[in-house]
């Protein structure tokens, strides 16, 4: 039986090319939003999560963040707090999939390379997670996921 | 009808008199005769009589009061309403007598009556006229809106209205536009006319700013200089801080914040040189530079919108200033823009009687003669010429272009479908009715009718054009492209090209362009595409042409790279270093290229390269369906970063960039395999998936990332220090702590925010002064943060919403643009003791934002 992957993108392009390389390996369901995947997971049972990182097509009020606490931050200004819930909102869904404790190993779309303290912050606090960079190749793509699934990421601190 | 309400409709139209015995009748009719004829006592003994009969009969009462208040007896009549009391007619009757003498005493009868008398408005205008007497707007209001709706549609009281409104101007105009709009032939309508003119008159005239502008101080007048030379010298930064020093020590001066305006206009700010446009007018609105620079600033910055109020104030300007031909010129150029063809005829000649050789001269020669240009008359048999199709195809055409012009398009396409079955040939109706059809979503039908077009009348070049646009396959669209070419139609020769460029056929590219520009008019609508095309063209042209001198002349060969490298352009690397203000849009593009080219597209070539060792093409074809639309997205992002170094005076070859040059080879490579071979194509995913990208990335991130330290703070702080307006007071020594901390900005950004953060300090009174340096994470994203803390104990009150709105008095406008330009946060926090800190956070430089 093919894992489960749920992919949380707000496009079609992660479930498209990966059933296309991937797709006799695994099982990808797709979701569109934070709430999709909340409830997604609430409602089926997955193996891990792949999640995109940067959320720009979605309608603002489908974005998970505060708003009006991260406007607060940026001088008041919802345009740029709407860009950074947006650019971040990975996080945001998988912050709100811990909050609601789905505990699954998710792995980022996103290259983290240059920003290993970054990375350090979100492994304490969201683990057992992984990322993949843009340019990983399907095989990447599917030896990450198969470690991922089978739970061979390092689990949380403590 | 009910037996009820049929007793009460007798008795509504029952005469009171049937009340009275006969005699009474009698009696009561002399007294009405008399009291008509003036003899008001005998009246009043005939009306005593009928009361001793009934002294219930209230017309006998009311008829008896009348004539006590006519012979002069007001209290005898009081005293007898108020012993009849809970009468309407009675209570009226009072409230009547009281109104001219005692108003509060008749408001409070009229009140009653509101109560008796449910649903008649006239207590409530009586109520409305007193409770103005009396001063008590809020009472005449409530009573003159009841009495509105009580009388729904009929006329209100004209002078009650009149009265109420220049009672209450504060709800004047709501009530008088009421009135004016529903009664306009109402009797108060002049009056009401007149007041709302002058309620208008006073409006406008509370916007008039008489102005409070303070000269410059003698100590800031080199400032100002200063300010004038890096603004003449382009140099956009030092204008702006040295504009900004100069608005912060000498706020309240015009001149201040309209070279502020003007450097911000520098940096393309247009909202906050808007904002200080304005307080520079606001304080000197009769100075005609105030006001010309706003005007100019309104007309430039809007597109148009808001030319009224630019021309408002390029008008009063040049009333200000009125030998001023560049202004007088500008102002023509806007009123004839805005179809003020005598207001501008007039400027023009105003030009050209001051400075008849001057530079706006010839501009206002053009425009004036175009202005007076008379029409030619067009011969009559031009206007009628021999009809190609029959008269009966002509009339339903003729119906149908009306028609369409009308928006009727189902009739209009009746009509012309009859014209078509009468002329079913005729090339101008079918590429009409084509037209329509590509409107309709039909492209089908609308080639099926070109076609038909083209096989009555072949030359038709914008139809083989059109053809080209609707053609699914290459060769299919080269071929049409061909043929509109051939007839002559310019845009077809750069879409011709375009195709060739994108086979990587560069010879023929640059035929076809060449063709282009031969032939295209200015404005075509490709001319700038084609430009861009040029550009690339002849960049790969200079690289094989290099490569060849390269091989033929191997000892002057590197000199020579080195120095065609040199002149032929900049490199990304170079443009981003030279110009660093456009790291971040530069940053967008380069993530654009590796989200919507690279990433889920090149990166499956290792796959497809397995895919062919095991004979399967698909993988191949699937990717090369894609490569077109690939292919012109990394030309979009390149041909921005292009302009972008442009812009900056720099020119960047894409072809030759380490970064760019070879991601742009790879996609020519690609699009030009027929036979595609494993080996190469993994090499050439080596290039774009791994060099390339990691070019990109680090790119973006080694470029503007500093160290803000305690040294870089102190450096700062001294500046500042002996800045004029501060050396030699007693200034408190500078606390640092904490640091360094790493962040991506540029040095004289970080510099100008750090400086106008400490300055403000100084000048608002601090006694102690302290920068902390630290370092956080964001709770939610892990993004490590960088904090600066500026920590004074000045007096007075900074909060958010103070910075937030560009609170001038401290100055700190241009901390806080900096600080949104690069993507960080400034808040106040309260600190102890009084003592307050202006935080300024930004994300730590540890990686690129791709």
């Amino acid at each position: 039986m093919p894992a489960r992957v749920l992919i949380v993108e707000d496009g079609f392009e992660y479930r498209d090319t990966f059933s296309r390389y991937a797709g006799d390996q695994f099982e990808f369901v797709r979701t569109g939003s934070g709430a999709e995947a909340l409830a997604a997971v609430a409602a089926e049972a997955f193996d891990c999560l792949f999640l995109d990182m940067r959320f720009d097509r979605v309608q603002p009020g489908e974005l998970l963040g505060d708003l009006a606490e991260t406007a607060e931050r940026f001088n008041g200004d919802p345009v740029r707090a709407t860009r950074f819930l947006e650019e971040n909102q990975g996080v945001y869904v998988l912050a709100a999939l811990r909050e609601a404790g789905c505990r699954l190993p998710a792995v980022f779309s996103h290259d983290f390379s240059g920003e290993p303290r970054r990375w350090s912050a979100l492994a304490r606090k969201y683990a057992p997670v992984a990322w993949l960079p843009d340019n990983a190749s399907p095989a990447q793509v599917k030896d990450c996921l198969s470690q991922a699934a089978s739970g061979a990421l390092p689990p949380a601190e403590g | 009808m009910s037996p009820l309400l049929l007793l009460l409709a007798v008795a509504a139209l029952a005469d009171p008199l049937d009340a009275l015995a006969p005699a009474a009748r009698g009696i009561y009719a002399r007294a009405e005769e008399q009291e008509a004829a003036g003899r008001f006592a005998t009246a009043g003994s005939f009306y005593r009589l009928v009361l001793e009969q009934d002294p219930r009969f209230v017309p006998a009462l009311l008829g008896l009061g009348r004539t006590l208040e006519a012979e002069g007896r007001p209290e005898a009549a009081e005293a007898l309403y108020r012993a009849s009391a809970g009468d309407p007619d009675v209570t009226e009757a009072l409230a009547t007598l009281l109104e001219s003498g005692r108003p509060a005493e008749a408001l409070v009868a009229w009140r009653e009556l509101q109560v008796i008398r449910l649903g008649d408005a006239q207590p409530w205008l009586h109520a409305a006229r007193l409770c103005i007497r009396l001063g008590d707007l809020e009472g005449a209001g409530e009573a003159w809106g009841t009495y509105l709706r009580l009388l729904q549609s009929e006329e209100p009281d004209g002078d009650t209205l009149l009265a109420l409104t220049d009672a209450d101007p504060a709800h004047a105009e709501a009530l008088l536009r009421a009135y004016v709009a529903g009664f306009p032939d109402g009797a108060a309508v002049a009056g009401a006319r007149e007041r709302l003119d002058r309620i208008e008159l006073e409006a406008a005239a509370a916007l008039v700013d008489l102005g409070a502008d303070t000269p410059l101080p003698a100590g800031l007048v080199d400032l100002a200089a200063r300010v004038d030379e890096a603004l003449a010298s382009g140099r956009t930064s030092e204008a702006l801080s040295l504009a900004g020093q100069l608005v912060a020590r000498s706020p309240s001066t015009a001149e201040s914040h309209g070279r502020l305006a003007d450097a911000l206009l520098l940096t393309g700010d247009w909202a906050e040189a808007e904002v200080q446009a304005r307080i520079a007018r606001g304080l000197a609105p009769n100075e005609a530079g105030t006001r010309a620079r706003l005007g100019r600033l309104l007309a430039d910055g809007y597109g148009g919108r808001r030319n009224a109020e630019a021309l408002r104030e390029l008008a009063a300007a040049v009333r200000l200033r009125s030998g001023d031909a560049a202004l007088r010129h500008r102002f023509g150029v806007l009123q004839q823009a805005e179809g003020g063809f005598a207001e501008a005829a007039e400027a023009y000649r105003a030009v050209l009687i001051m400075e008849p050789e001057g530079p706006w001269a010839e501009d206002c020669r053009v425009r004036l003669a175009a202005m007076e240009r008379q029409p030619p008359e067009v011969p009559v048999s031009a206007l009628t010429p021999t009809l190609p199709v029959s008269e009966e195809a002509a009339h339903r055409w003729r119906l149908a272009t009306v028609l369409l012009e009308r928006g009727r398009r189902e009739e209009a396409l009746k009509e012309l479908d009859a014209a078509l079955v009468l002329a079913p040939r005729h090339p101008p109706l079918l590429n009409l009715r084509a037209g329509l059809e590509l409107e309709s979503g039909n492209p089908t039908a609308a080639v099926a009718l070109w076609r038909r077009s083209l096989e009555a009348a072949p030359d038709q070049a914008e139809i083989w054009f059109n053809l080209a646009g609707q053609a699914t396959d290459r060769d299919e669209r080269r071929a049409h492209l061909g043929r509109a070419a051939e007839l002559g139609y310019a845009d077809a020769h750069y879409l011709l090209g375009e195709l060739a460029a994108g086979l990587g056929d560069w010879t023929t590219a640059r035929t076809e362009l060449a063709a282009y520009f031969a032939r295209a008019t200015p404005g075509s609508p490709y001319r700038q595409s084609a430009e861009a095309l040029q550009t690339r063209v002849e960049g790969r042209r200079r690289t094989v042409a290099a490569v060849l001198a390269a091989g033929g002349v191997l000892g002057l060969g590197l000199p020579s790279l080195w120095w065609w490298r040199r002149r032929s352009g900049s490199t990304l690397a170079q443009v981003l270093a030279a110009a660093p203000e456009t790291w971040h849009e530069a940053a967008r593009l380069l993530a654009g290229i590796r989200h919507e080219v690279l990433k889920h597209n090149t990166t499956v070539l290792p796959d497809v390269a397995a895919a062919l060792e095991t004979g399967d093409r698909g993988p191949w074809e699937a990717f090369t369906a894609r490569l077109p639309e690939l292919d012109e997205k990394l030309r979009a992002y390149i041909s921005a970063l292009v302009t972008l170094g442009a812009s900056r005076g720099m020119r960047l070859v894409p072809e030759t960039d380490p970064v760019l040059g070879p991601l742009v080879q790879t996609f020519d490579r690609l699009k030009r395999i027929r036979r595609p071979e494993p080996d190469e194509l993994l090499t050439l995913s080596r290039v774009v998936n791994e060099r390339v990208f990691a070019d990109i990335s680090r790119t973006v991130r080694e470029i503007c990332v500093i160290e803000c330290d305690e040294a870089l703070v102190r450096a700062v702080y001294q500046r500042v220090c002996a800045e004029p307006g501060l050396a030699g007071d007693n200034l408190p020594e500078l606390w640092v702590t904490g640091g360094p901390v790493t962040l991506r900005l540029f040095r004289p950004d970080l510099e100008d925010i750090l400086a106008n953060l400490l300055r403000n300090a100084l000048t608002a009174g601090a006694r102690s002064l302290a920068v902390a340096l630290s370092e956080s994470e964001d709770e939610v994203t892990g993004h490590p943060l960088v904090e600066f803390a500026v920590i004074d104990d000045a007096p007075g009150t900074l909060t958010n919403a103070m910075i937030r709105s560009r609170f001038i008095g401290r100055g700190l406008g241009l901390a806080v643009d900096l600080t949104n330009r690069h993507g960080g946060s400034i808040r106040v926090d309260a600190r102890e003791e009084g003592a307050k800190a202006v935080v300024v956070q930004f994300q730590l430089a540890e990686g690129g934002l791709l």
